[in-house]
């Protein structure tokens, strides 16, 4: 891609002005994208992200860019272009750096590149044939396919020099269910840090009719009914919960700032002492794991939240500087566009001690979120927001009929403490966060929670 | 790249068309934080991307890579043009009889130095921290110019450039009292540096800041609800893909057939527009060549048309509206200038008269909470309880559910107060009879 004398020479050029840190991410990524609706592929799109950023750190003050030109010549150019914000005396006077090797822990099986369009497509033609005839009321599905296979170079001025290649594979279904009055539609997804393996994994078929059986459900439910209530939310995407509730505020990007409402708060209890909250970027080809983050540092297993006490913040290098905590692994970017900045990798609830049917039978009247939809926080005033795409009632310690159109709203600070009832049941699902630094892939996980008091809104009367 | 070679070498290959869009931009960004500079980013950026019609079929290819081997730009094309298998007809456009033509000024961003533009975030951020002492933070106080052209270039001799440039401020506010935090934002995109305020700006930003300090939920029922400007346009920006031709295409949108129809209120009335004044959304031709012009999309309640691309308006027979814009690569649907008509009366006077009801001046979580199929929306909101006709007290913590449809046939009052969101989206604010509102 680059090499290193090259490297060398302009992370040296950027620190002649007096800069504390500078830093090259370079990177190249070929990614394709399939769309099936109503059996026929409707969209095949391949693209190219190809651009080098450098950054300079001068104490806290960050100066970075891009270029779409790896030449020797041009970097050079953009380094001396961002050094022009400073105008002291080089402190850095030479960049040496040493590669180190990158201990891959999300090996690869079937790349994108050794798999044909035709035999991708008829991943997309199973989930079609699935539903074919399967129900009336399915008026439509559409399913997207998404690869990508993204080769990175970070070098640093503390001498890291790492390279990385990171395969992505994706896959989304959509149902839409229509009985002439009305329309409900569903959604799932697969994914992993893996290649073409992580959907030979799992039967496509069962996922398609789940998703139709989903939309079709809610096409005969109810409106759902807002009011303060107990909330039942279920393992996997239920996962979205800790995320926006609690873990975009302990993001460096917030608190760093002193902009979280959980800033200044570690070895504190934020939440109740059965929860324990967990991001961990090492588990093998899951969505939301790296080999290294976007700043070369390999990445850990941070327990966040340990019964009910703050433990860690997720921390990027800049960030690290001004919290005077350790850096966590958890810088990310969603290509060389954006700044680098923490991010969540997979992150999730730890199981409890509960069981679910115990966890329902003792609520008289409550929400039973099954499938949540996203979410959003507002990390200065800790107040999120997600939706429930399949909803049911529970009455009288039984989970009753089918309820749409159920929205949570809470404050991150009082639902991690309304949390008195977690199972054993931990699950992942795959979803995309988009926050300061781009859309990034990452997991969301929990086992089945009880939170009481919740505000559900719906549209019911 | 040389890009009369590729269109030469598409035809060897055998395509039967060939298209090359082209974007340049030059931006700069700046964010200060407590008094200094936070962050500074600088671009020069070319993206290339490359359609061609194989066999009957379009295939996209997208690269940030200015040298690109053009052989595998082109095979790759190929390759995925055989792997589509819809009945859709493709086309590449050869141009338009005439284009709206814009008055083309300099915005004068380029004749202020970095450090003036500075010193106008650190000014804006220091009139935000010195107007109450409540306000006890700001996390972001963010400057970005844009300086941008597009050129689309095909082998049906099609020669095209446009050329725009607009800048925006955005800044938060954190404010805090009784051990409540509540924030508000700002946002303005202006196409002439010189029309930047930050005093203007600060005083906007802080005001609201305050003025949602010491919210509290609400009690649960159907309270006649006023969408405040902003909170309006982006439910309006959810559901635009209603108005979409590609949406017609896969149906999903409820329009589907509708068009001629009564579908919302008469007193609604939604335009896109090619050329608003000093918007810097205005186009004068599409991502696909074809000229912009203004259509109303919806008059006095009647759906009149869907905004189509080329795919989609061959596929119902009828001719593009100019609205085929590149979403993630391939060419999507979207409005330019989309707009709801503004009516007479401001927003104080749209408040008159409600015995009990609620503002709401923001709407979070909309990409989950509202349903662009169905039109079912179930969102948080804050904003303000308003009783007698006046703002009684903040509210913030409630959620405010409806169907686009259903609640587009409940306008009981368009305001006067258009104003465009950040995606080209626009409108006033609207008094609603009733909708149900979830709190306490």
């Amino acid at each position: 891609m680059i090499d290193k004398l090259t490297c060398q020479e302009v992370l040296t050029a950027a620190l002649k002005t007096g800069g504390d840190f500078a830093e090259l991410f370079a990177e190249s990524t070929y990614s394709n994208g399939y769309e099936m609706t109503s059996g026929k592929v409707t969209k095949v799109t391949s693209n190219h992200t190809y651009g080098v950023s450098i950054r300079i750190l001068k104490g806290y003050h960050e100066v970075n860019g891009y270029c779409n030109d790896f030449s020797r010549e041009s970097l050079l150019a953009l380094a001396d272009k961002l050094a022009g914000s400073f105008t002291e005396e080089a402190k850095i006077k030479e960049v040496v750096l040493t590669e180190t090797e990158v201990k891959n822990i999300n090996p690869v099986q079937r790349y994108p590149e050794a798999v044909t369009n035709a035999e991708k497509i008829a991943y997309l033609q199973r989930i079609d044939d699935a539903l074919k005839g399967y129900s009336p009321e399915i008026t439509q599905v559409i399913s997207n396919l998404r690869d990508e296979d993204q080769k990175v170079l970070i070098a640093n001025s503390k001498g890291r020099l790492v390279r990385d290649r990171r395969v992505h594979t994706f896959l989304g279904t959509s149902v839409v269910a229509g009985d002439g009055k009305s329309t409900q539609t569903a959604s799932r997804r697969i994914g992993g840090h893996a290649g073409y393996e992580v959907i030979d994994a799992r039967d496509l078929e069962a996922v398609a009719r789940e998703t139709a059986d989903s939309a079709i459900t809610m096409l005969h439910a109810d409106e759902m009914v807002g009011g303060k209530m107990t909330v039942v939310v279920h393992n996997g995407f239920g996962g979205v919960l800790l995320h926006e509730a609690c873990v975009h505020s302990l993001e460096a990007t917030s608190v760093a700032k002193g902009s979280s409402v959980f800033a200044d708060k570690l070895g504190e209890k934020i939440a109740a002492d059965i929860v324990t909250a967990i991001d961990d970027g090492t588990i093998p080809n899951a969505w939301g794991s790296l080999n290294v983050d976007d700043e070369g540092e390999p990445t850990k297993r941070n327990v966040l939240i340990e019964n009910g006490i703050l433990k860690s913040y997720l921390v990027d290098y800049r960030n690290s500087l001004k919290m005077n905590h350790p850096v966590t692994g958890s810088s990310r970017r969603q290509n060389y566009k954006f700044s680098p900045t923490s991010r969540m990798t997979n992150t999730f609830f730890a199981p409890g001690k509960d069981k679910f049917e115990d966890i329902i039978a003792n609520i008289k009247f409550g929400l039973f979120a099954k499938v949540m939809g996203g979410g959003s926080v507002n990390p200065s005033t800790g107040e999120f927001n997600f939706a429930v795409s399949e909803g049911y009632l529970i009455e009288d310690g039984k989970i009753t009929k089918p309820v749409r159109g159920a929205t949570l709203v809470g404050s991150g600070a009082e639902v991690l403490k309304n949390i008195d009832m977690i199972s054993d049941n931990l699950a992942f699902d795959h979803g995309f966060c988009g926050s300061e630094s781009g859309s990034i892939p990452t997991n969301v996980g929990q086992p089945t929670i009880r939170v009481q008091n919740m505000t559900v809104g719906g549209r019911g009367k | 790249m040389n890009y009369n070679l590729l269109i030469e070498k598409a035809k060897e290959k055998g395509f039967s068309d060939i298209e090359i869009a082209v974007g340049s931009s030059s931006v700069t960004s700046i964010s200060v934080f407590s008094g200094g500079v936070d962050k500074t980013h600088t671009h020069d950026e070319v993206s290339i991307t490359v359609r061609g019609i194989y066999n009957g079929k379009m295939a996209y290819y997208s690269t940030s890579k200015a040298d690109e081997d053009l052989d595998l730009i082109l095979d790759t094309l190929k390759e995925n043009a055989l792997s589509l298998t819809t009945q859709e007809e493709f086309e590449i456009f050869p141009g338009s009889e005439e284009y709206p033509e814009e008055e083309t000024r300099d915005g004068g961003f380029l004749k202020i130095s970095l450090a003036d533009k500075v010193n106008m975030l650190l000014d804006l951020e220091k009139e935000v921290r010195a107007y109450d002492e409540r306000i006890i933070l700001v996390p972001y106080c963010e400057y970005q110019e844009v300086i941008e052209s597009r050129k689309i270039i095909n082998s049906k001799g099609l020669d095209l450039e446009k050329k725009k440039e607009f800048g925006y401020v955005y800044v938060q506010a954190v404010g805090k009292e009784n051990e409540q935090t509540q924030s508000a934002f700002e946002i303005e995109i202006k196409t002439n540096y010189a029309d930047f305020d930050p005093i203007l700006i600060a005083q906007k930003v802080a005001k609201k800041t305050i003025k949602k300090l010491n919210a509290d939920s609400l009690a649960s029922k159907v309270y006649p609800v006023v969408f405040e400007r902003e909170a309006m346009a982006n439910l309006l920006g959810v559901f635009t893909s209603f108005f979409s031709g590609e949406a017609a295409v896969k149906k999903l949108t409820p329009l589907l057939g509708k068009e001629g129809e009564k579908v919302f209120s008469e007193l609604l009335t939604i335009v896109d527009e090619a050329i608003y004044p000093e918007s810097p959304y205005n186009e004068p031709f599409d991502d696909e060549g074809v000229a912009c012009y203004r259509k109303e999309v919806v008059e006095n309640g009647v759906f009149k048309t869907f905004l189509h691309n080329l795919k989609s308006a061959k596929h119902f027979k009828t001719k593009s509206t100019g609205n085929g814009f590149r979403a993630g690569g391939a060419i999507g649907v979207q409005g330019v200038n989309f707009y709801i008509k503004p009516g007479e009366r401001d927003l104080e006077e749209l408040l008159g008269g409600i015995e009990e009801g609620v503002l709401i001046t923001d709407l979070a979580g909309l990409h989950a909470g509202a349903n662009p199929v169905t039109g079912d929306f179930s969102a948080q909101a804050s904003g303000f309880l308003i009783k007698n006709g006046k703002i009684d007290r903040p509210v913030t913590l409630i959620v405010v559910s409806g169907n686009f449809v259903e609640t587009m046939n409940q306008i009981e009052e368009i305001g006067s107060d258009l104003k465009f969101n950040v995606r080209g989206v626009g409108a006033p604010s609207i008094r609603f009879k009733g909708l149900p509102i979830s709190g306490k």
